[in-house]
């Protein structure tokens, strides 16, 4: 229990540190930054209180509008992914994956491909709406909230995608 | 209270979610100026929408006092419309000529104004009533004048209301003499029209020409003299042969009468108890 805490905090630092030294960085045009922190909510395995999820989503967006000086943007849209990501793992998992008694961590490896890219895009897409719309708070100018919405969530797709190979890799050469 | 607690236990991420967003919500409010800003003016907004629903809620309710006090406001106005009027109408007939010549002619005696109560123009015995009586100091057979010249005489004095025999009736005899000749007659009326009256008993050597202006003589001690009473329209033959008959245009327009004034005669006591004392003499004299 403390472990998986403590392993949560590890990344939960290592994504923080990623996401404010580097992907805060990256833009073009202006538009498209990678949001990372999501990946971290995405990580909680089936059968994990609903509650948990929503606090460590909520602790994650605070500590990145602290960063980013956009204080409740973040948590409230890293808020909002947390309480849809056990039904959107249901959704997208397939049926071995949400029946297994091990509650097994959601990973490319766990799930396969596929489910896991639909897992992530839809995940990614549900954050990155939710943080425009609140930066933009209206829609007078849909045409900019439109592809804000869409780089941001290609470029953090791409991205998280890119670490969940990194992991595997990883994992592959730790328990081979 | 166990379906409760259970109600909770299984849904209380959704509060938990509730809360975090609300949170997160207040922290975008209150720390980001522009999403504070919108906040804000659209919070006033609709503050405004809602106070300005319960303002015409409150004033379609308070209508009935509206009403109310609009008509009070009405009714009071309608009646000062009315004073107003009355005043400026009086104002009007005080105004005429005729009116400030008489006032000249009265200037030396006490008038008691009254308002013409009664009066009737289409019989031959026309009476004018009018409403100040022996309370107010009017007595019988004092004299009467109008804007327009002499009235007539009363007749009968009430305790509030008087009787005035006016120039057009039948009854009627006032001694006139035409103005700037000493020639003097009786003005009677012998119906029809109110607008003329006749002056007999004038000599046919006088010369007169029409328009001249006939006043009381003031041998009567009713009216002073030299008030107006008419002009001269038409010079004729009187049925004897012996003198002139004028017919005479009145000054006082009998149709029209409102505002009149009677004419205080100090002398008439003096002269009453002369008459007495000249009857007493005559009786002692004759027994």
């Amino acid at each position: 229990m403390i472990g998986t805490f403590l392993k949560r905090l590890f990344w939960l630092v290592v994504l923080m540190l990623l996401q404010v030294l580097v992907f805060n960085h990256v833009q073009i045009l202006g538009y498209a930054t990678p949001m990372l922190c999501v990946y971290l909510i995405l990580l909680f395995p089936l059968g994990t209180s609903r509650s948990q999820i929503l606090l460590w989503g909520f602790a994650t967006g605070l500590l990145q509008d602290i960063f980013t000086n956009t204080p409740g943007m973040s948590a409230a849209s890293l808020t909002l992914v947390a309480l849809f990501q056990p039904d959107l793992l249901k959704l997208f998992a397939s049926k071995d994956f949400v029946e297994n008694e091990d509650a097994p961590v959601p990973s490319a490896r766990s799930m396969n491909w596929p489910p896991f890219l639909r897992y992530v895009f839809v995940a990614v897409l549900i954050n990155q709406m939710a943080f425009y719309l609140l930066e933009a708070f209206s829609f007078f100018n849909p045409i900019e909230l439109g592809i804000n919405v869409g780089g941001g969530t290609l470029m953090s797709f791409l991205v998280i995608v890119a670490m969940e190979g990194v992991r595997k890799g990883y994992t592959k050469k730790q328990n081979p | 209270m166990n379906n409760l607690s259970e109600f909770f236990k299984k849904y209380n991420h959704w509060f938990l979610f509730v809360l975090l967003e609300a949170a997160s919500i207040i922290l975008l409010f209150r720390f980001n100026n522009y999403q504070g800003s919108v906040w804000f003016t659209s919070a006033n907004h609709m503050a405004a929408e809602v106070n300005r629903w319960h303002h015409d809620a409150v004033g379609y309710l308070n209508l009935k006092d509206v009403n109310q006090r609009l008509s009070a406001e009405n009714m009071m106005l309608q009646q000062q419309i009315a004073q107003l009027r009355e005043a400026l109408d009086m104002q009007d007939d005080s105004l005429g000529a005729n009116d400030r010549v008489v006032r000249e002619a009265l200037s030396g005696f006490t008038l008691i104004p009254a308002r013409v109560t009664s009066n009737s123009i289409l019989k031959n015995e026309n009476y004018v009533v009018i409403n100040k009586g022996r309370a107010d100091g009017v007595e019988t057979e004092m004299g009467v004048v109008g804007g327009g010249g002499v009235v007539g005489i009363v007749f009968l004095a009430g305790e509030h209301y008087s009787l005035v025999l006016p120039i057009v009736n039948v009854k009627s005899n006032i001694s006139c003499r035409l103005r700037g000749q000493r020639f003097f007659g009786n003005l009677q009326w012998y119906g029809g029209s109110t607008l003329f009256a006749y002056l007999n008993d004038i000599p046919r050597y006088a010369k007169i020409r029409v328009g001249g202006v006939v006043e009381t003589s003031g041998y009567s001690e009713v009216f002073p003299p030299g008030l107006f009473v008419g002009r001269v329209t038409q010079i004729a033959n009187a049925p004897d042969g012996l003198s002139m008959q004028l017919k005479v245009n009145l000054g006082t327009d009998f149709a029209n009468l409102s505002d009149v004034s009677v004419i205080v005669n100090r002398n008439k006591p003096q002269i009453d108890s002369l008459r007495v004392d000249l009857e007493s003499f005559e009786t002692a004299q004759n027994g």
